[in-house]
This record gives C-alpha cells, sequence and structure tokens, in this order.
C-alpha cells in the first residue's frame, strides 16, 4: 500500500500524453490539416485501451502472485487500485471513446473551428473516466469526477453558436456546479464521521456495525449527499432535470459520449462507494440497513417510470433518447438495489450492451441529421427507404434498448431481473414488477420509432449514404449487438469476475 | 445436429439467401422464399413422422442437448430441443401452412424480398419455439416470433396495418413479461436450498418430471409457496392466453387478423394461436399439476365465454374476414375447455382441434383472400350468387365452412364432440357439466352466423358487382388443396392424429390421475 509504483496507472500515462500532444500539435497545424489531432487521439485512447487489456490478463492469470492476493494492486501510496473491476470498465470506457472519436469525425468535418480543444476535451474526459475506475479514496472521487465533468461542461456548449448548445451547457454548469457542491459537502461530513477519507475506512467493522444500525447519523448524511452527487452524474429522478435538454442542445457526438461515458463514470463511482458501505463481507453495513435499501429501490422505480414515461411524448430523438437514458439508469439502480455478485455482473453486462447500443443509435442519429438537418422523430419516415443499414441498425438497437431477444439489451435486462429477483423480498418483487412495466412501456415509443422508419412514406426519397468511417462504426455496433445478444457467455464470464474482484475488494 | 434442427434454422438461412437475391427481379426472392419453405416443409413431415414412433427415453425424438450460456453454478442454459407428438404434430402443421401461405403470398408485389425474409423468419421462431425444451430457450424463440409478424403485419398489411401491428407486439410482449417472471421465480425456487430437485432448473422435461413427484415445486418459498405458485401459474396462464387468445386478452386479434394480408392471416390463425395453447400444455399445466385442478373451473369458464363471446361477436361481422377472425376466438374457446376438464377425451379433442382449426381457418382465411383480391372489399352485403361464376370457389369454400361449422366427416367435428364429451363427464372440477352443455349454445350460434355468410355470398342472384369476377386459378387452388386434403381426410379417418398425440394426452392425463 505505501509503494508509489506509477508505472501502474499506465493507460491515464498515456492519455494524459495524448492530451497534451493533442494541445501541442493543435496550436502547431494550420487550421485546414487538423484531421492528424484526430489520428492522435485515436491512436492514444486505442494505446490506452490495448494497455488496460495487458494489465487485465496479467490480473486474470491465476497463477498470478497478484490474483492470488486478493486481486488488487496498488499505486500512489494506496490511493490508486488496479482490479479485474477496474480494467474492465476502464476497456468500456476505451471502446466507447474509440466509438465516439471515429463518430465525431464526420461530424467534425462541419465544424470550422475547435477540432483540437474537441479532441483534448475528448480525451482528458476519457482520462477522467479512467481514473474514475481506480480511486480509492473521495478526494480522488471528487477529482476524477470533476475531470470528466468539467471536460463535458465545455463540449457540451462547443458549438458555440448554437443558442441551444449554450443554454444546454449552462444548464449543465449550474445543475453541475450544484451536486458537485453536494457531493462535497457529503464527502465532508463523511471525512467527519470515519475520520478518513479512505473508502477502506468506510468498510472497517465498527462503522458497519453503524450503516447498519443507524448510528452516527451525520456519516448518514454525508452518504445520502453524495448519492445525490452522483445520482445527478448518471441521471437518476429527482435529479435528472437537466437530462433532456443537456441531450437535445449538445452535439450529437457529445449526447452520444455523455450517454454512455459519464453515465458509466457516474455508476462506477456509485457501485464503489456503495461496496465500501457494505462492510468487510459485503453483507454487512447497508447491506442490512433497511431504509437504505428502500431508498434506492424507490429511486430506481421512479427513475425507471418517470424515464419511460417521460419518453412517451417526445418528438426529437434526442430528448427521447435523453428520457431512454433515465430509464435506463433506473435498470441500473435495479441492480445496485440488488448489490451482490449476481448484481454487479448484470449491471456490467448491461454496460456493455448499453454501450454498443446506444452508439449504434447516436451513429444513425449523426448520419440522418446530417442530410435531414433535423432531429425530429417525424423526419424519420421512410428511413428505410433511404438507407436499409440505417434502418437496421436503429431497429436492432431501439429493439436491444427495449430488451427484446436475441439482441444484447435483453441479457441485460434479464440478468439485472434476475438479480432482483433473487433477492427473494416483497421491495425486489415490487422493483421487479414496476420494471417489468417500464420494459413494456419503453417498448411502445421504440415501436412508435420503428413504425415511422418502416411503415411510412418519407417526403424525400433521396439515398442517405453513411461515410466509411461512418459505416465501421454502425457494423461495429451491430456486432456488438448481436454478439452480446447470441453469444453471452465469454462476456459474462468477464463481467462476473470483474464483480467477485469488486465484492472481494479489501 | 438433427432433422429439427435443420427445420429450424434452414428458413433462418433461407433469408439470408432471399436477401441476396437480385431486388430489380422480385421473382428471384419469391422463387427462392418458396423452395426453401418447400424443403422446411419436407423436413417438418420427417419430423413429425418420427414421432408415430416409441420415443427415446424420455419420450423426445431428435434430443439435442447442448451449452449455450454458461454463467457458472446453476445456472446454465441449453440448446435443447426434442419433439413429441404435440409439437411434432404442430411443426408438422407449421411446414404445411407455410407452404400454402407462401402460395398466396405470390401477388405481394411491394418489397417482395423483405417480405419473404420476414416470412422465412417467422418460420424459424415458430418451429424453434415447439422445438424448445429449456424454457430460456422457449422464451428466445417465443420472443423471434413477434418481430417478423410485426413486420409482415405493418408493413404488408391493410390500411389499419400499423395500429394493428403495435397492439399486436405490445400484447404479446406484455405477456412475455409474465413468462419471463415465472421462468425467474420457477428458477429461483428450483436451485432455493430446501428445494428437492436436483436437474437443470430450465428444463421442461426435467421440471415436468419433479413437478409429478413432488407438492409444489415453490416448496422452497415455505408459507407463501401456495400463493406464489397460484401467482405464477396465472402469469404463465396470461402469457399464453394472450397468444390464444382467451377473452379478455383477445382484442387484439380481430384488428390483427383484418390487417395482415392474407398468407399472414392463415400463419396467425393456424400457427400463432397454437403456441398459446401449446404452451399452456408444455409449461404453465404440468409445472402446477395441483393449481391446476384447483384453478380448472376457471379455465372451463374462460372456455365457456370464448365459445359464446366470441360466436355472439362473429354473428355481428359484416366484414367476411372479421367474421372468420372472431370464429377463431370461439373455436379457440373450445380448446381452453378441453384443456380444463383433463380427460383423455377431452384432451384428444382439443388437441385436434388445435390441429384441424389450424387447418381449417387457414383455408377460411385463403377463401376470404380470393374474394378479397377480385372485390378489394370484405363486405358481405356486396356480394351473392358467388355459386354461379365460380363454381370451384364456392365448393371449397362450402367445405370449409361447413368443415368449420363442424358437419360430421369433417376434421372440425371430431374435435369438437370429444371435447364436449369428454368436458361433460370430467370430474377434475365442479359444474363442468353445466357449463359443457352451455356451450353447446355455440355450435348452434355457430352454424347460425356461418349459414349466414354462406348464404350471402354464395347463394341467391349474382351481384351485378361481382359478375366478372374469375374462379379460381391453379396457384390459388394449389395454395388452398394441401388444406382441403387434411379438412377431408381427417373428418372421416382422425386416427392418425390420434395415435401420434397417443403419448403427450397420456401423460397429461397420468398427471392429473391422482388429483381426482
Amino acid at each position: 500500500m505505501t509503494a508509489w509504483n506509477v508505472g501502474l496507472a499506465l493507460p491515464e500515462w498515456i492519455l494524459a500524453g495524448a492530451g497534451l500532444l493533442a494541445m501541442w500539435l493543435d496550436a502547431r497545424t494550420p487550421p485546414d490539416k487538423k484531421d492528424g489531432i484526430q489520428n492522435v487521439a485515436w491512436a492514444g485512447v486505442l494505446l490506452a485501451t490495448l494497455a488496460a487489456v495487458f494489465q487485465g490478463v496479467r490480473l486474470w492469470d491465476p497463477g498470478d502472485s497478484v490474483a492470488a492476493g486478493g486481486g488488487k494492486i496498488y499505486a500512489f501510496r494506496g490511493h490508486y487500485g488496479l482490479d479485474a473491476f477496474a480494467v474492465f470498465l476502464k476497456v468500456l470506457f476505451g471502446v466507447s471513446t474509440l466509438l465516439v472519436l471515429s463518430l465525431a469525425r464526420s461530424w467534425l468535418k462541419r465544424v470550422d473551428r475547435g477540432h483540437g480543444e474537441f479532441v483534448m476535451l475528448t480525451l482528458f474526459a476519457t482520462l477522467g473516466m479512467f481514473f474514475v475506475c481506480s480511486v480509492e479514496d473521495f478526494a480522488g472521487l471528487f477529482v476524477a469526477l470533476e475531470l470528466v465533468t468539467v471536460s463535458f461542461y465545455c463540449l457540451t456548449a462547443f458549438k458555440r453558436n448554437d443558442e441551444r448548445a449554450v443554454e444546454a451547457g449552462l444548464k449543465y454548469v449550474v445543475l453541475g456546479a450544484l451536486a458537485s457542491s453536494f457531493l462535497v459537502l457529503g464527502i465532508a461530513f463523511v471525512y467527519g464521521g470515519t475520520g478518513s477519507l479512505d473508502f477502506a475506512a468506510l468498510r472497517s467493522d465498527d462503522v458497519a456495525q453503524d450503516l447498519a444500525h443507524g448510528g452516527a447519523p451525520l456519516l448518514h448524511f454525508g452518504l445520502l449527499l453524495v448519492v445525490i452527487g452522483l445520482g445527478f452524474k448518471i441521471a437518476a429522478v429527482p435529479f435528472h432535470v437537466w437530462t433532456p435538454d443537456v441531450y437535445e442542445g449538445a452535439a450529437s457526438p457529445v449526447t452520444a459520449f455523455l450517454s454512455v461515458g459519464s453515465k458509466m463514470a457516474g455508476i462506477t463511482l456509485l457501485l464503489k462507494v456503495v461496496r465500501a458501505c457494505l462492510g468487510p463481507g459485503g453483507d454487512a453495513g447497508l447491506a442490512q440497513a433497511t431504509p437504505w435499501i428502500l431508498l434506492i429501490a424507490c429511486i430506481s422505480a421512479a427513475t425507471l417510470l418517470y424515464g419511460n414515461l417521460g419518453a412517451l411524448w417526445q418528438g426529437n430523438i434526442k430528448r427521447l433518447l435523453g428520457y431512454s437514458s433515465i430509464g435506463h439508469a433506473g435498470y441500473v439502480l435495479m441492480g445496485v438495489f440488488a448489490f451482490d455478485q449476481r448484481g454487479v455482473a448484470a449491471i456490467l453486462y448491461y454496460l456493455t450492451a448499453y454501450l454498443f447500443t446506444v452508439l449504434g443509435i447516436f451513429a444513425v442519429v449523426v448520419v440522418v441529421s446530417r442530410q435531414t438537418k433535423s432531429h425530429s422523430i417525424a423526419d424519420y419516415a421512410g428511413l428505410a427507404r433511404r438507407s436499409p443499414l440505417l434502418a437496421f441498425v436503429l431497429l436492432c438497437g431501439l429493439l436491444s434498448l427495449a430488451g427484446v431477444p436475441p439482441f444484447g439489451g435483453f441479457f441485460g435486462k434479464f440478468l439485472v431481473f434476475q438479480a432482483v429477483v433473487g433477492k427473494g423480498t416483497p421491495t425486489a418483487y415490487g422493483l421487479a414488477l414496476v420494471g417489468a412495466a417500464g420494459v413494456v412501456i419503453s417498448l411502445y415509443y421504440y415501436l412508435v420509432i420503428v413504425k415511422r422508419i418502416y411503415m411510412e412514406e418519407g417526403v424525400s426519397e433521396e439515398p442517405i449514404v453513411p461515410s466509411r468511417g461512418m459505416k465501421a462504426v454502425l457494423y461495429t455496433c451491430l456486432a456488438g449487438v448481436f454478439i452480446l445478444g447470441i453469444w453471452p457467455s465469454p462476456f459474462l464470464e468477464l463481467a462476473q469476475r470483474a464483480a467477485s474482484a469488486l465484492s472481494s475488494a479489501s | 445436429m438433427n432433422e429439427l434442427t435443420y427445420a429450424i434454422f434452414l428458413p433462418l438461412v433461407g433469408m439470408l439467401a432471399v436477401l441476396l437475391t437480385n431486388k430489380e427481379k422480385p421473382q428471384q426472392a419469391r422463387v427462392v422464399g418458396f423452395l426453401f419453405t418447400l424443403v422446411t416443409f419436407g423436413l417438418c413431415t420427417l419430423v413429425a413422422l418420427q414421432c408415430f414412433n416409441a420415443g427415446d427415453v424420455d419420450g423426445y425424438h431428435y434430443r439435442v442437448q447442448a451449452v449455450w450460456i454458461d454463467l457458472g453454478g446453476s445456472f446454465q442454459v441449453h440448446y435443447s430441443i426434442g419433439v413429441d407428438g404435440l409439437s411434432g404434430m404442430l411443426i408438422f402443421l407449421t411446414g404445411l401452412l407455410g407452404v400454402c401461405a407462401a402460395l398466396a403470398s405470390w401477388n405481394i408485389k411491394q418489397g417482395t424480398r423483405g417480405y419473404w425474409a420476414m416470412f422465412l423468419l417467422l418460420h424459424t421462431g415458430v418451429i424453434g419455439t415447439f422445438a424448445s425444451l429449456d424454457l430460456f430457450l422457449f422464451y428466445v424463440f417465443w420472443e423471434i416470433v413477434l418481430l417478423p409478424m410485426y413486420f409482415l403485419i405493418g408493413v404488408w398489411g391493410g390500411p389499419r396495418r400499423r395500429y394493428a401491428a403495435i397492439k399486436f407486439f405490445l400484447y404479446t410482449l406484455f405477456g412475455s413479461v409474465f413468462l419471463l417472471a415465472g421462468i425467474l421465480v420457477t428458477y429461483f425456487a428450483l436451485t432455493a436450498t430446501g428445494s428437492g430437485f436436483a436437474g437443470n432448473p430450465f428444463s421442461i422435461p426435467e421440471i415436468t418430471a419433479y413437478a409429478r413427484v413432488t407438492d409444489n415445486i415453490m416448496a422452497p418459498f415455505g408459507e407463501s409457496a401456495h400463493t406464489i405458485a397460484t401467482l405464477v401459474f396465472w402469469g404463465l396462464f396470461v402469457a399464453f392466453a394472450i397468444k390464444v387468445p382467451v377473452f379478455p386478452f383477445h382484442t387484439w386479434l380481430p384488428d390483427a387478423h383484418v390487417e395482415a394480408p392474407t398468407p399472414i392471416s392463415v400463419i396467425l390463425a393456424g400457427i400463432l394461436l397454437k403456441l398459446g395453447a401449446y404452451g399452456m400444455l408444455r409449461i404453465g399445466f404440468p409445472f402446477f399439476p395441483k393449481i391446476l385442478h384447483e384453478m380448472a373451473f376457471y379455465l372451463g369458464v374462460l372456455g365457456m365465454i370464448n365459445i359464446i363471446y366470441g360466436a355472439l361477436v362473429a354473428m355481428a361481422q359484416t366484414d367476411f374476414k372479421r367474421l372468420v377472425a372472431y370464429s377463431s376466438v370461439s373455436h379457440m374457446g373450445f380448446v381452453i375447455l378441453g384443456f380444463a376438464a383433463m380427460t383423455p377425451e377431452s384432451l384428444n379433442g382439443a388437441i385436434l382441434m388445435m390441429f384441424n382449426h389450424g387447418t381449417i381457418s387457414g383455408l377460411l382465411f385463403l377463401v376470404v383472400g380470393v374474394v378479397y383480391d377480385r372485390a378489394h372489399h370484405r363486405d358481405l352485403g356486396r356480394f351473392g350468387g358467388l355459386m354461379w361464376n365460380m363454381p370451384i370457389y364456392a365448393a371449397i369454400s362450402g367445405v370449409a365452412i361447413f368443415a368449420s361449422l363442424g358437419l360430421p366427416g369433417l376434421s372440425g367435428f371430431i374435435g369438437e364432440i370429444l371435447t364436449l364429451l369428454g368436458s361433460f363427464k370430467t370430474t377434475f372440477y365442479e359444474h363442468a357439466g353445466l357449463i359443457t352443455v352451455v356451450c353447446t349454445i355455440g355450435l348452434v350460434l355457430t352454424a347460425a352466423y356461418y349459414l349466414r355468410a354462406l348464404q350471402r355470398v354464395f347463394l341467391g342472384e349474382t351481384n351485378p358487382e361481382c359478375e366478372s369476377f374469375p374462379d379460381v386459378d391453379t396457384r390459388e387452388i394449389g395454395s388452398m388443396v394441401p388444406l382441403l386434403v387434411p379438412t377431408i381426410v381427417f373428418g372421416i379417418y382422425p386416427a392418425p392424429l390420434i395415435d401420434l398425440i397417443q403419448g403427450p394426452v397420456s401423460s397429461l392425463v397420468l398427471m392429473v390421475k391422482s388429483l381426482g
């Protein structure tokens, strides 16, 4: 725990280096030759992801000394930890950034300035996400999360001549700052309660006793504030108000990144904090505190219902995806409610499928809006004739979001429901019931889009042709959605390993 | 890998083949699609014939079991398939109706490739559902059926197709949620400590066998075991009842049937409705025999409502296709009535009814399709005297209508009479006699609305509007004859069908024997 071991943060070093390099290059290249910066960024993220994969291979080897000793390696004197859980999420973050960068490429062509900034901010946001996976104390949590969030503030308002984007950026900053202040205050109370910023301090036996039996009210209050701050990031009701506006206002690639990267970062931290509150064995502390379990169930149910009901009346596809992403946060929270190894594995699988699904859908949105200059769902009418590929990706994506087999989203939902029903308490059954209602509601508004793209005649018959890069993104996402739905075993095994690393974390 | 696996996945290969055909030449897609349907039919027939032989150890043929998803521990999903007489019969029906529907699909002009691709995907879903012996696999195939059906109704259907397609999808998915919930609760009950079950908690045959020797498979839930079992029973029932459809979950059916193109109505009425009834016999009832015994009365009442209500509503229809659609509701009521009674006669009758309703209602929808192709409307008031200028058509229609209203000598009769006989004398639930007597009123009502329709369409003076209608052509006859033959043959000699389902029926009867 006391070693510096700085080499362990190799993926982060690579990302930071790539970010700084992009900044430097941006200052030195003429405005019409900015494509090179994107290549640098792409290569940087790819390298960082590969580095994470290599670290993962080592952690996964059962014969390795590290895997044998609890599966966690520390660096920076214990403030940075790496285990299978962190690696799994880092790879997810890396893959989503790669896809977002590819997706942004054709969009950036139409943006006259600021290519370097966009790339740099994306890289720093990714750096934040990587750190999020490895933080071991509340100070690290705050810094990593702010790195992500601040980058997103700028990215949201990136189209600075667009009123909506600026409005969205401003809303995001104001509400985000509020959430951050809750978070900081919460951290202060937690520090007051345990005398340490380390997650490990929460895991000690006497703190677990306090958490389980309602002792140390200020500690409880602090944790409540922390949950509120994180709830904002993942857009859980009632901390969701920013979502539809920001999703609508931000540029589509940014929205895509926001709905995948930022949300996953919030969930990662939530999982880490909740795990820390469950005592040494994972079955003490909050796991025995009924009010907390009820609270999570209520937030989850409210989020599910609000997101799915709100989406019913949306005419703008990005707003609709915003509401639907609120709904999906609800499903993830169902997994948090179930918080055992099965629940965490379910969440990880859910996120994997969600990543490919959502990015595929956003790729379609980017390509279509480029031609139609509109995000109105009405303008998707007749898409099947204009581009069978785009229509098919959208179809598979929407059905995967709804959780229909044989798409990846189905397994995610199945595992989450399985974990919740497995709890066997009346609350669990109730929550599962609400979740099931959410699935049926969501299917309606997804099907309305499917109806438009396949069964209605559009105003224009003009074909929409995605660029080669976009096609690559579309096919990748499509393959991801199908493979995760038809052959889930290998990914599930990885998710289970990651989940067991989190629950055995000491 | 065996013929059953081929029968499931050959249509999927066919779908890809159809998508590779030339977009500008729709005839290619038709020919390729039809050939794949035909070969699939051949495989289905082979599978069904095999079911006449004595079964393997656990009573299923073509058994395949391979691990598909392995989550460690007891959570192992298998690609586990096999057929017994019941599923073999229904798979045969699927192949048969597939060929007829394929012939009737020849005049689909728009988006031919897409149509045939969806048509073949539907086959994979349906045959897969009938063949699945793993709960999870069953669920996946069950859902796969939805998607092509949604498109087939929504893209190639009538004026209100979009509404009908979404309604169909949402209704069925609503049921699927209960199915999934039921599967999960069953899984947890079987793997919980205190459960005596040692097998695979997704395997349908193993759970069925376990349910037979144990009091309640939900026993590990302790005091609330009975309540939970009842809830799961009804949850599964709702999931399947929506497909059947059982009143009050039937309202999607008239819309879907009426808006769907003719060949899809054929498949919808002929096969998809049977998926629901099949699910009850394969999963819903065998898992909870005791609950079935307690609830049989309500099932009987639901069957009765279906019969009477469906017939009454059919009487009020002026649209020929809607009339046939409501007659399906009424006829499926007999199936539910037969299930509720659980006697050998009633089960034989109900299962025969499933098969015969498949061929007869398929034929009826083809009949409606023929006249719709010519008149472009289905208003019963605007036909008349078609028998004079369309004699062959009138003859075929006559057979279909008389078979459907249960004329002895045609296949509709045998199922109805066996169901009513078995239901009348059953001791499985109280007041069965009374319920059965009320149901016989349905026979009279059925005769009334069918004879009235027959009269208004075929008899009397030829309506001037219809004078120019040509009689059915070779392709149309070709699509009807394969359904006409079993209607007549199994009407006169139903023994082969009864032989085929003997095994499944006797094991169902055995299951409830000790319950009274």
